[in-house]
């Protein structure tokens, strides 16, 4: 597999909280444009995977790379700094700035990035399907309309690779498949690609490929197992 | 004292020579050598300009020069502003074709020139041996510019220049070392200047207009008029010449236009890009808000110069009852022809009068403490001049015992047996009258 | 497109100031009462010290030679000329000579001698001096109209003249008690805003042989070299030259005043200092309750890739704002206070000193920063995967 195809590679990667081992020497590779699904039960070590790919946390054994990028080897402002330019997060909890209109909310994200741009957030509101809505503050807003300012948000600024813990765990099956099918086509037109951690069989399926963990191990992966059923 | 102006000069020499020396594109090395050899050439050939010219010449020659470059610095900030970018190729061609004559000139002009202000300041006063003081100089300026340039190396952030910063920098460490000297200081007679200026215009303006003067205005309205005359008007006109080209500088910083990113597809991309240039801009700006910090030191430095002067006691006289004061030449251990100033103070009923009488040159002058502008302050004596503790301004030894501005009004006087006889009369009348007049045009504010 | 940096800053922080609308009106109003009582301690007391200064330089005298037993009526404005206990007086001629004794020292001196006058029924409060002196001591003094030439000429207090209708040029008779009338007429009408505007200045001769007091004044009035503690000296010098007098320094003419400034800055200094701290501990206690609520979104902001320091930027500047603002309505607060506290303590009006509006603000900003320290350093340190986790 030629290097520039790959957009995450981890070798032994480890992470332990004193004498909790959440996560023990994962070899992972993924290929840009996947999708890969993260199953597992809650402490299966998940979440902390998204940590180390997002950049959030630091690995205590072995190395993770991050669109070319070897993330033990950063600062703490040069983190916040690849956090900014390649990663693009959605949370379960739609985790959206509570005194910010939906349009402020993603020209946030642009800030933080480099400068705003009015135009091009509320261009992107559009694209996700709330053009309508821009002035609305997140409680003004239904679960699944959040998690839509959310994925707007996620992409506004280009990520490379596009982490969602649980992005469909608060929403019924009509916003679930709209979200899930919304990522789908933005990653068709961006191609970035998505990390998604969910316990949910069905979300996994929108997925090109799901590893299931379990005590910080990974115990399936569909690559080596053969196709999903 | 002299020490550690001496001090403070290699310093700013220092960061002079550090900053012509990070902007420069040639070899280091090769640079190195160009600013040594200017620094050194202009130290060694102010020296026989000191020892040709007499008195104050060559130090107004000097402060000559730097007033010019005060006065370029304007105009180049002002006309870089007017042809910012965007305005015609031709404009463009011009500022490329300036900048590239700034950059070979800088290295040479301001080396030298603050070569020769180090020499004049430290080795003005003809007491010293000139020769041993630049030879000194020298060495210091080039060990304490190693030194600085070895710290500003190990700072984290390095500025950028641009050839119009790099002069604003360089000119301002230029003047904030002529500030060390009150005779070479810029900002001091630049205020005197400007408030000479809107005086003499305003009276010019009145007395076509055929307003009546002073006397017959009401105090409210000479109040207001008399800010005009006052020494603020000056000091704060002074200023903002003074820093006219940082703001100038900054100006046309924060109009360097962005670059062009319409061809950009993606917004991220382009908002990246966008967010770079503004970063340089400001980036930019770092060199203008040093250059201000020292012009604003160097106007502190003016307006509360580090320098002691000469200022005796008045010795108290009487009057003979004839009516004259003699003041023998010499008597015990004073000494009128030793060429420091002596004051004396005589008092008639409730004036008291004070004089001073030194000799400069080869004659005695006998002088009021008080001149016919400023409040009566009283004069102190600096190297080769006194110094007017209201106004501020030095008065070179030669012009001493003449009349008009802030000259010390002279007192006529004859002088026989070794003595000076100066009839009380005339003292208390010119007195008087002087301090009559200058306690009213300040306008009832002290 | 672009919006500038400062302008989102500005637009964000105030949406979320406006969230929390009670909370952000608290501060304001902490931080604003803060700075007001600064900003009032220092306009009564710049306000008062001018005052004093005021007085004594209208005075124009640093010396004042006293008869022993004479009562001084100066510098406390509703007495101006009254109840002399004990008239007493001084010799013009001893008092001359003990001044010219001391040589340099003396500047310049009046002699003045106050004694009532009759002007038709009318008692009048007239002060006997040389014009000539007046004019070197009280240069400032402008009469409308001229300064006497003749014996028979006199100045007149601007409300003094308006009470008996006088302008300049008008003839006014005055009584002695000796009985002897005076023909006089008016050069000049003087306001000075102080005591003098309800006086009637003649000659001094005159008024010593229009009331039998001749080679007598009441009131010595000397302006001494005041370098480097002389006063004192030639105070007391004066003193034993000239028996049955006292010198005072007329520095202590303002002295009650300032006694009483002292005092009340002291009060105002203290309340200052207690409010001052208060103001900042109640600052920290709001900010640092806002701080935790807002752990969430500041571990966003974080996640989404701002460096610490942007982080905290985003927090300094609400905190700025606070205080700018609170120190502007401190400003104004504050300048409602001075006046009170002035027209209640000192019974005068404060001036409005531009100074206050850069005093406020910075006492104000410095509260709002002060006391935002704390919640700073754990915006900071937040940890964003802790602030996230924790639902």
């Amino acid at each position: 597999m030629e290097e520039t195809q790959v957009i995450i590679r981890t070798e032994q990667l480890g992470r332990r909280y004193g004498a909790i081992t959440a996560l023990t020497s994962l070899d992972l590779v993924v290929e840009k444009g996947d999708w890969l699904t993260v199953m597992g039960h809650s402490g299966s070590g998940k979440s902390t995977l998204l940590n180390l790919l997002g950049g959030l946390d630091r690995p205590t054994e072995g190395t993770v790379q991050v669109a070319g990028q070897d993330l033990s080897g950063l600062s703490e402002n040069e983190l916040a700094r690849f956090r900014r330019e390649q990663i693009g997060i959605i949370f379960q909890q739609h985790h959206l700035i509570p005194y910010l209109t939906a349009l402020e909310n993603v020209m946030m994200a642009q800030y933080i990035h480099s400068v705003v741009d009015e135009v091009e957030a509320r261009g992107a509101l559009e694209r996700v399907g709330m053009g309508h809505r821009l002035r609305n503050r997140p409680g003004e807003l239904s679960g699944g309309e959040q998690q839509r300012v959310c994925i707007a948000r996620a992409i506004i600024n280009s990520p490379a690779l596009l982490l969602a813990d649980e992005p469909t765990g608060n929403l019924d099956g009509g916003a679930t498949r709209m979200v899930l099918e919304l990522l789908r086509e933005l990653r068709a037109e961006e191609g970035f690609s998505i990390v998604l951690v969910t316990h949910n069989q069905e979300v996994a399926a929108w997925g090109d490929r799901t590893i299931q963990m379990d005590d910080g191990l990974v115990i399936r992966d569909d690559l080596v197992g053969g196709t999903p059923a | 004292m002299i020490l550690r102006s001496a001090l403070s000069l290699a310093l700013l020499w220092g960061l002079l020579s550090c900053c012509l020396l990070a902007a420069g594109e040639t070899g280091r090395l090769r640079r190195r050598i160009v600013l040594a050899f200017s620094f050194t050439a202009g130290a060694v050939g102010m020296l026989p300009l000191l020892a040709s010219m007499p008195g104050d010449l060559p130090f107004a020659l000097l402060r000559m020069f730097i007033a010019a470059l005060l006065l370029a610095m304007v105009l180049v900030s002002s006309a870089a502003l007017l042809s910012a970018p965007g305005r015609g190729v031709r404009s463009t061609i011009w500022r490329e074709r300036c900048a590239g004559w700034g950059r070979k000139m800088a290295p040479v002009l301001f080396p030298a020139l603050n070569g020769a202000l180090a020499t004049a300041i430290l080795a003005g006063s003809p007491s010293t041996s000139r020769l041993t003081v630049v030879a000194v100089t020298v060495v210091t300026a080039f060990l304490v510019a190693s030194l600085v340039d070895l710290l500003i190396n190990m700072l984290p952030y390095r500025p950028r220049f641009t050839t119009l910063t790099l002069f604003l920098l360089a000119s301002s460490l230029l003047f904030c070392s002529a500030a060390f000297s009150p005779r070479l200081d810029l900002f001091a007679p630049l205020s005197m200047k400007i408030m000479k200026f809107t005086h003499d215009f305003l009276h010019q303006f009145m007395e076509s207009m055929l307003l009546p003067d002073h006397l017959f205005i009401n105090p409210p309205t000479w109040n207001f008029v008399g800010f005009f005359f006052s020494q603020e008007i000056g000091f704060w006109g002074a200023l903002l010449l003074w820093f006219a080209p940082v703001l100038l500088v900054c100006l046309v910083v924060s109009r360097t236009p962005l670059p062009s990113v319409a061809h950009v597809r993606q917004g991220a991309r382009r908002r990246s890009l966008i967010a770079a240039a503004l970063r340089e801009r400001r980036g930019l700006l770092i060199i203008p808000a040093v250059a201000a910090l020292v012009l604003a030191f160097s106007v502190y430095r003016s307006q509360f110069p580090d320098v002691l002067y000469w200022d005796p006691a008045p010795i108290a006289v009487e009057a003979t009852p004839a009516g004259d004061i003699a003041i023998p030449l010499k008597q015990g251990e004073l000494d009128l022809r030793d060429g420091k100033l002596h004051k004396f103070s005589y008092s008639q009923g409730s004036t008291l009068v004070r004089f001073f009488v030194l000799e400069r040159g080869d004659a005695v002058v006998v002088a009021l403490d008080a001149c016919a502008i400023c409040p009566p302050d009283g004069y102190g004596q600096g190297e080769g001049s006194v110094f007017c503790y209201y106004c501020k301004t030095l008065i070179p030894l030669e012009t001493v015992g003449r009349p008009g501005g802030c000259n010390p009004v002279p007192v006529p006087f004859t002088s026989s047996d070794q003595t000076l006889r100066i009839s009380t009369l005339q003292l208390v009348n010119l007195w008087n009258s002087t301090v009559q007049v200058t306690t009213k045009n300040a306008g009832g504010k002290r | 497109m672009i919006m500038k940096r400062i302008q989102w800053i500005i637009r964000v922080v105030m949406a979320s100031l406006r969230f929390r609308t009670g909370r952000s009106l608290l501060l304001l109003a902490v931080i604003a009462m803060a700075s007001s009582l600064a900003v009032a301690l220092g306009m009564v007391t710049v306000s008062m010290e001018r005052r004093i200064s005021d007085e004594v330089r209208k005075y124009g005298a640093n010396l004042l030679l006293l008869p022993e037993s004479g009562r001084m009526d100066l510098g406390s404005g509703a007495l101006a000329f009254g109840t002399l206990a004990e008239p007493a007086w001084l010799d013009a001629t001893a008092v001359e000579r003990a001044l010219a004794g001391q040589g340099g020292r003396i500047r310049g001196y009046s002699l003045h001698l106050r004694e009532p006058l009759l002007s038709g029924r009318v008692e009048l409060p007239v002060e006997g001096v040389r014009f000539d002196q007046i004019r070197r001591m009280l240069p400032w003094w402008e009469p409308v109209g001229r300064w006497p030439a003749v014996e028979s000429e006199v100045v007149i207090g601007a409300d003094l003249a308006r009470r008996l209708s006088l302008k300049a040029g008008d003839r006014i008779d005055l009584t002695g008690s000796a009985g002897v009338t005076a023909p006089m007429t008016v050069a000049g009408v003087v306001r000075t805003g102080g005591d003098e505007d309800r006086l009637l200045f003649i000659d001094l001769s005159r008024l010593q042989a229009l009331s039998g007091l001749e080679g007598r004044v009441s009131q010595v009035r000397v302006l001494a070299d005041a370098r480097s503690g002389l006063l004192p000296l030639t105070a007391a010098a004066l003193e034993s030259a000239l028996p049955g007098a006292r010198a005072r320094e007329v520095r202590q003419v303002a002295q009650t005043s300032a006694t009483l400034l002292k005092k009340v800055q002291l009060l105002m200094i203290l309340v200052t200092l207690v409010v001052l701290a208060a103001s900042g501990a109640s600052v920290t206690g709001t900010m640092s309750t806002t701080v935790l609520e807002r752990g969430r979104e500041i571990g966003l902001i974080k996640a989404m890739g701002a460096t610490r320091l942007g982080t905290v930027l985003l927090f300094a500047t609400e905190a700025c704002l606070l205080g700018v603002t609170g120190g502007l309505a401190g400003c104004g607060a504050g300048v409602v206070l001075a006046e009170a506290v002035s027209r209640s303590v000192f019974s005068v009006s404060t001036e409005f000193t531009p100074l206050a509006l850069p005093l406020a603000v910075t006492v104000g900003l410095l509260i709002a920063l002060a006391g935002s320290v704390g919640p700073m350093l754990s915006v900071y340190r937040l940890d964003p995967v802790k602030s996230l986790r924790g639902e």
